[in-house]
């Protein structure tokens, strides 16, 4: 656990004195602490760290500093992800990450450098950052710190911060890769903290009838409807397309908890909406 | 030893004027102590916390009973106004000489990370509640004492950081809650106006958790000291 | 009996494999009775042809009925709500659908 002190404003010596206080006064021994500070605060902290047995680490964030006093002797969470398949690394770190407080590392390790740059790619975008990178035998090592997640408004236009995705589904039960792909993508995106919407179009529709979902198994997945069942707990959003639904005889009634019929104007107002990234299966 | 008796020992020890004020950040309605009710009158926190300290009186502030939005702003009741926030309030009222500098002050004020639904009171001996924060309002020497009890366990120093506004809720409340260390402050232009903080009284807040130690050091002085 | 009515319905049931396994894989390659009833059809088919005797004619007859009617037991879901994906399907059940008219042929015939 990590304890995040903001003491901003305060200059040395009178920043070490708090500092001591805090780290004297602990409800957890053991815990890791955080300091915020300003420049200027920094001078005498690393005494303050020794005495209590701590080790420092500054770090310079936008305006202020941070202060990290790791107890001596305290390891790091690690995960060895080498043989996972993709999603797999991407879902184990996201899974990993959304348990730890703002400001406590995870140490990921593969014999794929392939593997942790793309584990760097979603962290990253979910705003963590990663704050080393070494090699220990024949694994590569990240350590990922979890950062404060950033919130992008609905409708801006700010393109680098896109945490929303659209999945856009025309393909259904009859093409299983299809069909497994909405969900499989979905948790990934779910797990790199994205707010995910699934939009069921033409035979996309075929999923969302009550227990057709059911039927779908794919060798290497849990039968399609737990997939889905599991996204829908994650919070993501289910459409399906009217149109497509009366076409095939599925009404209001057909479908599957949780899934709610949409118009076209739906689909284009999400499709207009630049906080979202697309992706069409 | 239960906060009564820490309360009342606490007033008897220092010969304190009112009650020492214990004072809570509560997240939802239901976390609200059984049996306490809103504040009848919409007032600053500063006069709450007086009230409860010279009048005994207990009960909880929402966002409509604050007064004053800064105050509530720190504690997380409110989200901060933009002129607070930008500088422009207190550069207005004129405690600084450029937007700048009421910029940099804004940006140090102790606040409060997440949302809260409402700050709940009581003095002391009366609490049913584990407070964050116990708030005295007291002399300078009745806060020397409380200072070399807090030191009586491990020595060392104190520290304490103050700017001049929001004493009573972001020094006195915020800062203590969120370090676990005590602060003490003197007030602001606005506490000393609306609570009636007296000329000869200064403020400090101070972790439960170590009132306990404190009583026992305080009697500790009485015998030593007189 | 006529046997020439087994061949045909030996050479089609070979081809199924083909176009069923190519089938199976859009659907997951779920092991299903479908899938079963098929590679069964075709060992039992083809012990007919090489034997001609009566049982196993039968016996390959109706497991070659079994066949087709459990393709459509299995597609039906997919058939009824995919529009655009069914016709993936279409080689498979276009041979599967002859076998029972085939079958019966080699029975009355």
């Amino acid at each position: 656990m990590v304890k995040t002190v903001k003491a901003l404003g305060i200059r040395s010596p009178n920043a070490g004195i708090l500092a001591g206080n805090v780290l004297r006064s602990l409800e957890m021994p053991g815990e890791e602490v955080r300091f915020i500070v300003s420049p200027g605060a920094e001078a005498g902290m690393d005494a303050v760290a020794r005495k209590y047995g701590y080790s420092m680490e500054l770090n310079r964030l936008e305006k202020d500093l941070e202060i990290r006093m790791i107890p001596s002797g305290k390891t790091m969470e690690e995960i060895d992800v080498t043989g996972e398949t993709c999603p797999g690394p991407v879902i184990i770190v996201g899974e990993r990450l959304s348990g730890l407080a703002i400001g406590e590392r995870l140490k990921v390790k593969s014999a794929s450098l392939d593997t942790l740059a793309d584990l760097t790619a979603a962290v990253t975008a979910s705003g963590s950052r990663i704050v080393g990178e070494e090699t220990e035998g024949d694994r590569h090592v990240i350590t990922v710190e979890k950062c404060e997640k950033k919130e992008t408004p609905v409708g801006t236009l700010s393109a680098a911060n896109r945490d929303r995705v659209l999945v856009v589904q025309s393909n259904g039960t009859g093409n299983a890769e299809r069909a497994y792909a909405t969900f499989i993508f979905s948790k990934v995106a779910v797990s790199m903290g994205k707010k995910v919407t699934i939009f069921l179009l033409m035979d996309g529709v075929s999923i969302a009838r009550k227990g057709s979902a059911a039927g779908v198994k794919h060798p290497a997945f849990a039968p399609l409807d737990q997939l889905m069942d599991e996204m829908m707990k994650a919070g993501v959003t289910m459409y399906a397309c009217e149109l497509s639904a009366t076409f095939r005889g599925i009404t209001e009634n057909d479908l599957a908890p949780g899934v709610k019929l949409a118009g076209a104007a739906t689909y284009i107002q999400l499709l207009s909406d630049p906080t979202y990234a697309v992706v069409n299966f | 030893m239960t906060y009564e008796m820490i309360g009342k020992e606490l007033i008897e020890l220092l010969g304190l004027k009112g009650s020492p004020v214990a004072v809570k950040l509560v997240s939802t309605p239901s976390d609200v102590p059984a049996g306490y009710e809103k504040m009848t009158k919409k007032e600053r926190h500063c006069q709450f916390v007086q009230d409860t300290r010279l009048k005994g009186v207990t009960g909880y502030a929402t966002r409509g009973e604050h007064l004053c939005k800064g105050g509530a702003a720190v504690m997380g009741i409110e989200p901060s106004p933009d002129l607070v926030a930008d500088g422009t309030t207190y550069q207005k009222l004129g405690n600084f000489k450029t937007i700048e500098g009421a910029v940099e002050t804004v940006h140090a004020i102790p606040k409060v990370d997440k949302p809260y639904y409402a700050s709940v009171y009581a003095p002391l001996e009366k609490a049913e509640f584990e407070p964050d924060v116990v708030v005295f309002i007291v002399t300078p020497r009745q806060a020397l004492r409380l200072s070399q009890a807090y030191l009586h366990t491990s020595g060392g120093r104190i520290s304490s950081d103050y700017s001049g506004i929001q004493s009573l809720c972001a020094d006195a409340v915020v800062a203590v809650r969120e370090r676990g260390v005590p602060n003490m402050t003197l007030g602001c232009n606005g506490s000393r106006k609306y609570s009636g903080i007296a000329e000869d009284e200064v403020i400090l807040g101070f972790p439960p958790k170590e009132l306990g130690a404190m009583v026992e050091a305080l009697k500790a002085f009485k015998q030593k000291w007189g | 009996m006529n046997l020439t009515y087994q061949v045909i319905a030996l050479a089609i049931l070979f081809s199924s494999t083909v176009t069923g396994f190519i089938t199976f894989r859009m659907q997951g390659l779920k092991l299903a009775p479908h899938f079963g009833a098929l590679i069964l059809a075709l060992i039992v088919t083809l012990a007919a042809v090489i034997t001609g005797i009566s049982v196993i004619v039968v016996v390959a007859a109706v497991l070659q009925v079994i066949v087709a009617l459990t393709a459509y037991t299995q597609f039906f879901q997919i058939l009824r709500d995919n529009f655009q994906t069914s016709p993936g399907y279409g080689a498979h059940l276009a041979l599967v659908t002859m076998l029972p008219v085939l079958a019966i042929a080699s029975l009355l015939m």
